[in-house]
């Protein structure tokens, strides 16, 4: 290892990618491979394929940095630019994986994800009404949801990484509009039972 | 990284808005459920801090090792546009790195044309000399073509030799110390290196062959006697150090090739004769490879 972690910013390190500077990637790495690769883990439970995918991420980094096109809040614009570009290295990895599926058209372009407004709602989501409302859908419908939504995939992307055909993840995207519609129109249907999801408040 | 207590640099979200170190914890273990997990990654996007918590819970062991594997595939060029455009056309991951890492393959490449065509030169100057000092009827000058093409005979083998000593011998390749490191074994290494030099180099061979005067069967004739003096060089490098082994195969296909050449008519080198010994050589090479493949496996060049 070397003398240290680094203490440049995350957008500092990434212009000393584009610089080619293997050290600044290095450091990129151990600020950013752990969580990635927990949040990879979540959508793909196979280790080997995570991994590949993790690799790939920091590689399409070196190749690529200059794409960065900075913005949003400082720092978490980077994070956001690397999640990005992980979760479509994981369709990439899954692709591969699975070689009837590599016919699939790709989409190009790794744009840097801004903080949406999806993930303003969703900060917390747990307290409203929506998160009982979500946590009410199937888990089939959640994972659609999640990677069309959250993850902001193409329905082609979510069917390589939800393992079904591009048509059901538009059917399942469609009942879990109507099934949210419908709970947040009557609140009283949805949110019965006690609260599954506690509020992590700090006291 | 561990989630240090001074906050890392990074933008962080309101206090009291982050989720608690169990919250975390089962996040990172996958054991909340999903509605929950999304806020906890919405909040990851905008906060450093408890992104190194969640850092803090992955297999440091498994960061390590990946973090290895990125960084010999950043050093060898792993990326490149030529290289993901041979992996869509389904060539395995690992040959590819492989590939990528071998520096002399273009160095091979190189060497294979440049010696074919100083080889072809040759010829054709020599090949003009003899025709224009032959008169007579077709005998004759038949048989001066095939002097003539015997400086070529010699050569075009040993320059596929060459091209695929050029792939392994430690001199011409920065990249041999890989071979310690890969995850294949030894033989396995050297043959994938050897076959790639062996196509780059077969290529210009056979095409000079084609142009020459001399029968049409000459490309596809130099193709076995080339495969198995290279073979026989790798098999001589199981018991002789790599530069060695590629010299006495060298000398085993000169030696003969020369008194064939002055006894009888140099043809005959490649035609069935010639192919079965070749097929005899080649044979017996690749037994002795993989009977000593255990040498192949570390360090073998030094």
């Amino acid at each position: 290892m070397g003398p240290g972690p680094d203490e440049r910013d995350d957008e500092a390190l990434l212009r000393a990618v584009a610089r080619r500077e293997e050290a600044a990637l290095a450091a990129l790495y151990d600020r950013h491979a752990g969580w990635l690769t927990v949040r990879l883990t979540r959508r793909c439970a196979r280790p080997e394929v995570v991994d590949v995918a993790v690799q790939d991420t920091f590689l399409a980094l070196w190749e690529q940095a200059r794409r960065y096109r900075g913005g949003g809040r400082g720092g978490g614009a980077v994070a956001a630019f690397i999640w990005g570009i992980g979760i479509r290295r994981l369709i990439d990895a899954l692709r591969r994986d699975n070689p009837a599926r590599r016919s699939l058209p790709l989409r190009a372009a790794e744009s840097a994800m801004v903080v949406s407004a999806e993930d303003e709602v969703l900060r917390g989501v747990e307290h409203g009404g929506l998160g009982t409302a979500l946590a009410a859908l199937s888990p089939e419908l959640r994972g659609a949801i999640e990677a069309t939504v959250l993850d902001g995939l193409t329905t082609a992307e979510a069917a390589v990484l939800l393992g079904v055909a591009e048509g059901t993840v538009k059917s399942r995207c469609h009942r879990a509009r109507q099934a949210l519609r419908a709970a947040l129109a009557d609140p009283a249907t949805g949110a019965g039972s006690s609260p599954r999801h506690r509020a992590w408040e700090t006291p | 990284m561990t989630a240090s207590r001074t906050s890392p640099p990074g933008p962080l979200a309101p206090a009291g808005d982050h989720p608690d170190q169990p919250t975390l914890a089962g996040y990172a273990a996958g054991a909340v459920d999903r509605v929950a997990a999304w806020s906890v990654e919405a909040h990851l996007g905008a906060c450093a801090r408890c992104r190194a918590a969640v850092s803090a819970q992955e297999d440091p062991a498994r960061l390590a090792r990946n973090r290895a594997a990125l960084l010999v595939r950043v050093a060898t060029g792993d990326g490149r546009r030529a290289r993901r455009l041979l992996s869509r056309c389904g060539v395995p991951d690992h040959l590819l790195r492989l590939l990528a890492a071998t520096p002399s393959l273009r160095l091979s490449w190189l060497l294979s044309v440049v010696g074919v065509l100083a080889a072809v030169t040759g010829e054709a100057v020599l090949a003009i000399r003899l025709s224009v000092g032959s008169v007579g009827p077709v005998g004759p000058a038949a048989a001066s073509y095939a002097q003539a093409l015997v400086p070529f005979l010699v050569l075009a083998p040993l320059l596929v030799l060459a091209t695929v000593a050029a792939a392994f011998l430690p001199v011409f390749d920065p990249a041999y110390q890989l071979a310690v490191a890969a995850p294949l074994r030894g033989l396995t290494l050297l043959l994938v290196r050897s076959l790639c030099a062996l196509a780059a180099a077969l290529v210009p061979v056979a095409a000079a062959a084609a142009v020459l005067p001399g029968p049409g069967w000459l490309p596809a004739a130099l193709l076995l006697p080339s495969l198995a003096l290279c073979t026989l060089a790798l098999a001589f490098s199981a018991v002789l150090g790599p530069l060695a082994a590629a010299i006495s195969a060298a000398t085993v296909w000169v030696i003969p090739v020369l008194w064939v050449a002055a006894a009888r008519s140099p043809l005959l080198v490649l035609q069935w004769h010639g192919q079965v010994a070749s097929a005899a050589v080649l044979l017996a090479a690749a037994g002795v490879l993989v009977a000593r493949r255990v040498r192949f496996d570390v360090g073998w060049t030094r």
